[in-house]
């Protein structure tokens, strides 16, 4: 479902089967809220104030629960995540798709420097061809990233990318202001998986472009990644730049330490998913054209954390030049 | 090492049909090949004790540079250690011989390939003072510094290494050594296209540099006679693909688009052209399909198509019509 204008159902009842019908001009934002780690359950519109603009919208929220997912796997599989690394990341994709529901679907997508589907949507039943994955070759993550993102939600169904990556990108065409601009129109929640840097020999590689590949950014010299870490890298070595991607989505950059299990991860990221609101309203006060940013806080009192998508693209067409 | 060689030398020469070339670990290899004794290297018996030594300098110097070709992605580094133990081999002997000028463009296409600035900074400087006319390595000056700022992974496994390239990296972007660096890629590419041979890569490469910076419409002007200077498919590719990217820096959304789609004529389905245009559909509503264009790129994973993914790695594209004629001059003295 996208946070652009949308058609969707605007009714007092709403249930996962109803969500996105009907002709009704609205805007749909994902919303997570969670107390330290729990996600915090029971929540009605009442209880959220959206300001589209700065005007504060009538809302209709619903639990979306019951809605069927889609959840796109990317897995960063240059050589930097070779050995161990791999096992796990299989075994993760494989215990993914044990969380899903009947009418829920999985696919995976594999980065090197090359992008490949490595199977598309399809229903947890089945065998997945896992087997196959190996590691190599350098990474394009921003065009991963990219490629998921600009993927449409169908009807009736909510879109989620988990995302694991060392994150270093060293041949993506697409640059980070490009990704992020992306992002803040997509239709997916994006989280990113991110293991932190571990000492454990003392054998030196690069990686770079060469029978593929190419380089972090054509933004240039101020985004050469070193150690996975660019210009402003934060102390645990993440990629800044990832965490603005993945913000507008209203997803998150978890990181791995040590052994942490990645199943594990995925697990959360999903459940955290399938625990967030979804926040319908129909746009007033405000021209429905161009972009739209939206606030979302909660009017209960305590700590929370309530994370939102940022902003949603109006009906008419981006003049040339204008950012997302 | 002796039997690996002996197996390249009766390959090249013709007398056995094929040889396996591996190696593990390219220190290694450099420190065996040079306590290797070249009389043990296999040659014609027919051929005059002058013509079988310089056969087997060329062989040993070839094969050293075939193994450095074989590790240098991952371990750039070693690669380059190899290719200056064999330069120095090659570079003493006198009068230079064409199989010298054809190995030493070969080493070039590995340095190159290697994306190791430092590395190919220091072969540069002496190759060219030997080989004062070739037109790559005025190129290559410029390439030195280009790869200064080429994105990679330095999958850096000790804390302590970890750190001093850290470090090392922000003293070079607290002095402006990037930006300093981009400055003497544009002057030295621009020296380079008042060369024939190279004129078309070299204003290609310090468009790229422009670009890098945000010069979209400097970039462009380095671009406006590339076309009428080369038919090399691969330097046509990038012309119009970074051509696009400098048109949607200025905002100039359907040049950027027939940029794009100019890319895609050339090498059809290349995956960074493809990415781009769709990119440009999905934030500005082209009339392209994002979502189809996104969806045949997954399902096309052939990355010989796509000229972007060895820009960086610029002479590498050469790597196989180089050796090969370094590998013809083994035959016959």
């Amino acid at each position: 479902m996208t946070a652009k204008a949308i058609a969707l159902i605007v009714v007092t009842t709403l249930s996962a089967q109803q969500l996105f019908r009907s002709g009704v001009e609205g805007v749909v934002i994902p919303v997570s809220v969670r107390n330290g780690n729990k996600p915090v359950a029971g929540l009605t519109a009442a209880d959220f104030e959206l300001r589209d603009n700065g005007v504060v919208q009538e809302l209709q929220s619903v639990a979306a629960e019951k809605i069927p997912i889609d959840v796109t796997v990317l897995l960063d599989l240059s050589s930097s995540v070779d050995g161990p690394m791999l096992q796990r990341l299989k075994t993760a994709v494989a215990d993914t798709a044990d969380l899903l529901r009947a009418d829920d679907r999985i696919r995976l997508v594999a980065i090197s420097q090359v992008l490949r589907e490595v199977f598309s949507l399809r229903p947890k039943a089945g065998a997945m061809p896992l087997d196959t994955l190996s590691a190599e070759g350098a990474t394009s993550l921003y065009d991963g990233l990219a490629v998921t993102m600009m993927r449409p939600t169908e009807l009736g169904r909510r879109q989620l990318i988990v995302a694991f990556t060392d994150g270093r990108d060293s041949t993506s065409i697409i640059d980070q202001s490009t990704a992020k601009a992306i992002a803040r129109l997509t239709d997916a929640v994006v989280t990113v998986v991110v293991p932190v840097v571990q000492g454990r020999s003392d054998v030196t590689r690069r990686l770079s472009q060469r029978g593929g590949g190419t380089p972090d950014s054509l933004a240039g010299a101020a985004n050469v990644t070193v150690d996975g870490r660019g210009p402003g890298a934060a102390a645990d070595g993440v990629s800044p730049a990832l965490a603005e991607i993945v913000t507008p989505t209203a997803g998150q950059v978890l990181t791995l330490t040590g052994d942490d299990s990645v199943s594990r991860a995925f697990k959360s990221v999903i459940e955290d998913f399938r625990a967030t609101y979804v926040l319908q309203y129909v746009a007033r006060g405000v021209d429905t054209s161009g972009w739209h940013d939206v606030e979302v806080t909660l009017k209960k009192h305590g700590r929370y954390d309530v994370r939102a998508r940022k902003g949603y693209q109006g009906r008419s067409k981006l003049p040339s030049g204008e950012e997302p | 090492m002796a039997e690996m060689i002996a197996g390249y030398a009766d390959w090249a020469a013709g007398r056995r049909a094929s040889t396996d070339v591996d190696v593990v670990d390219l220190d290694a290899a450099r420190r065996e090949l040079g306590r290797l004794d070249p009389s043990s290297i296999p040659v014609d018996p027919a051929w005059t004790p002058e013509q079988a030594r310089e056969m087997r300098r060329r062989v040993l110097t070839s094969f050293a540079l075939e193994l450095a070709a074989i590790g240098s992605r991952r371990h750039a580094s070693s690669a380059a250690r190899l290719v200056e133990w064999a330069c120095a081999y090659v570079r003493s002997h006198q009068p230079l011989n064409d199989f010298d000028g054809a190995w030493q463009l070969a080493a070039l296409s590995v340095l190159e390939g290697g994306i190791d600035s430092h590395a190919l900074a220091e072969h540069v400087s002496h190759a060219q003072a030997v080989f004062h006319d070739e037109p790559r390595l005025l190129l290559a000056r410029g390439i030195v510094e280009e790869q200064l700022n080429a994105p990679s992974e330095a999958i850096v496994r000790t804390e302590s290494a970890s750190g001093l390239q850290r470090a090392r990296e922000a003293l070079a972007r607290a002095e402006g050594e990037s930006f300093r660096a981009a400055e003497r890629a544009i002057a030295r590419f621009q020296e380079a296209a008042r060369d024939e041979p190279v004129a078309a890569e070299a204003s290609l490469r310090a468009g790229h540099v422009q670009l890098t910076l945000g010069r979209y419409d400097a970039a462009l002007a380095s671009w406006s006679d590339v076309e009428q200077k080369t038919k090399e498919p691969a330097l046509l590719f990038l012309l119009h693909l970074f051509r696009g990217i400098a048109y949607e820096g200025r905002a100039r959304l359907d040049e950027a688009r027939q940029s794009y789609k100019a890319a895609l004529a050339v090498s059809p389905r290349a995956h960074s052209a493809t990415l781009r245009l769709a990119a440009l559909a999905f934030r500005y509503g082209h009339d392209d399909d994002p979502a189809g264009l996104v969806d045949a790129l997954l399902k096309d994973d052939d990355p010989r198509r796509d000229p972007w993914w060895s820009y960086y790695a610029a002479d590498w594209r050469l790597w196989y019509p180089r050796i090969q004629r370094v590998r013809t001059m083994l035959k016959t003295p």
